[in-house]
């Protein structure tokens, strides 16, 4: 599916979830964080409220995918860090988004 | 508080998800009490796993044992690896950037429950929207409400009726006055048009079962058993008629009074 696609893949097969996982991502690659701290890192920097259903359905789906794993913690509460290969991941795809955007905003004139 | 509710929400999700999920979800929920949104938003994903497990949850040991093979050879730098023993894992495997096999998979068991699930999902979404539909009321109708009728609009004296759809009433000019004719057969509840070339002379007649009114809405003919209801009307002190929709008068014979002078 996203086999032979450029770097920036609209949806990383993530379906519905491909928003809120980017958000995800990024909200990870400043450091380990349980839901709540994600759901509340994402409302201060995307100004976005994620719903703990599509939050947890992300956070399964990248899990799977191994992006994301858990941290053992005695907390109910448990951490979750990026992997390397999620790195590797939401580096590409923000790589491809930077140039898109880029492109966009030379076409507008707003950029030089 | 959010205790057996939050229980009840992590009830919809399939037993694997939960015992993977459960707690640190439950967590979660206590750090926000879900609101209504939140509890759809819930509701939906919790479907989601159920419909889509091959998106959370490796289809089978074997498949995971090949992904985890095709990782460790493709990955070269510290591919992190899922400690084990830390937490009962069935599918937390690393894939890299190759779509999971699972993902591909369309068994025949995922079409029929789709199918299953999905059918449910229209038919009762269906029903609830007819039953919504049924329950809430006419947007577009003024039915029920005081309609205005500017004095120019009345018939003159002896005309024909007039038909006011948005009220559902005939309204008629004789010599007591006006009268607003609610348009209901009071036989069945078919409505009433009038027919100036009637076979037995100008009538209101049922097209359902031929009963016939006067100009007064008096039963002249059929089953109907009382002349047709009239509706409360009165003439504002700009001169106006107002028709009150919403205040239907039940009688038994014409008598002048129900007729507004104007």
């Amino acid at each position: 599916m996203a086999d032979d696609r450029s770097n920036l893949d609209p949806d990383m097969g993530l379906g519905r979830f491909t928003e809120p996982a980017l958000l995800i991502l990024i909200s990870l690659a400043e450091g380990e964080k349980h839901g709540y701290a994600m759901m509340q890192d994402i409302a201060a920097t995307a100004n976005t409220r994620i719903g703990p259903g599509t939050l947890y359905g992300a956070l399964a789906r990248l899990e799977t995918r191994g992006w994301i794993e858990s941290v053992s913690s005695d907390d109910r509460r448990r951490p979750y860090r990026l992997t390397a290969s999620g790195a590797a991941a939401l580096t590409a795809q923000l790589t491809g988004m930077e140039k898109l955007a880029t492109t966009g905003l030379r076409r507008l004139g707003v950029a030089t | 508080m959010t205790g057996p509710r939050g229980t009840r929400l992590l009830r919809l999700f399939p037993k694997a998800w939960r015992e993977v999920y459960g707690a640190e979800f439950l967590a979660l929920i206590e750090d926000c009490p879900p609101g209504p949104r939140d509890a759809i938003d819930i509701l939906v994903s919790a479907v989601d796993a159920r419909l889509r497990p091959s998106a959370w949850i490796a289809a089978s040991r074997q498949e995971m044992q090949r992904e985890r093979g095709l990782v460790l050879q493709a990955a070269s730098g510290p591919a992190p690896v899922p400690e084990p023993g830390t937490r009962i894992r069935v599918g937390g495997v690393a894939a890299g950037h190759s779509t999971p096999v699972a993902d591909r998979r369309f068994s025949r068991r995922t079409f029929l429950r789709n199918a299953l699930v999905g059918s449910v999902v229209v038919a009762a979404g269906g029903s609830g929207a007819a039953i919504f539909a049924y329950s809430s009321p006419e947007p577009t109708s003024t039915f029920g409400s005081r309609i205005v009728v500017p004095i120019s609009e009345v018939p003159a004296v002896g005309a024909d009726p007039v038909k006011y759809a948005d009220g559902r009433f005939w309204l008629i000019h004789n010599d007591d006055g006006v009268l607003a004719l609610h348009w209901r057969c009071t036989h069945l509840g078919c409505t009433v048009p009038w027919e100036p070339a009637d076979a037995t002379g100008p009538k209101f007649r049922c097209p359902c079962h031929r009963s016939g009114f006067n100009r007064l809405g008096e039963r002249v003919e059929g089953p109907a058993p009382r002349p047709l209801d009239v509706m409360n009307a009165w003439v504002t002190t700009e001169g106006d008629l107002v028709v009150d929709t919403g205040n239907i008068i039940v009688r038994e014979t014409y008598e002048p009074s129900q007729a507004v002078r104007l």
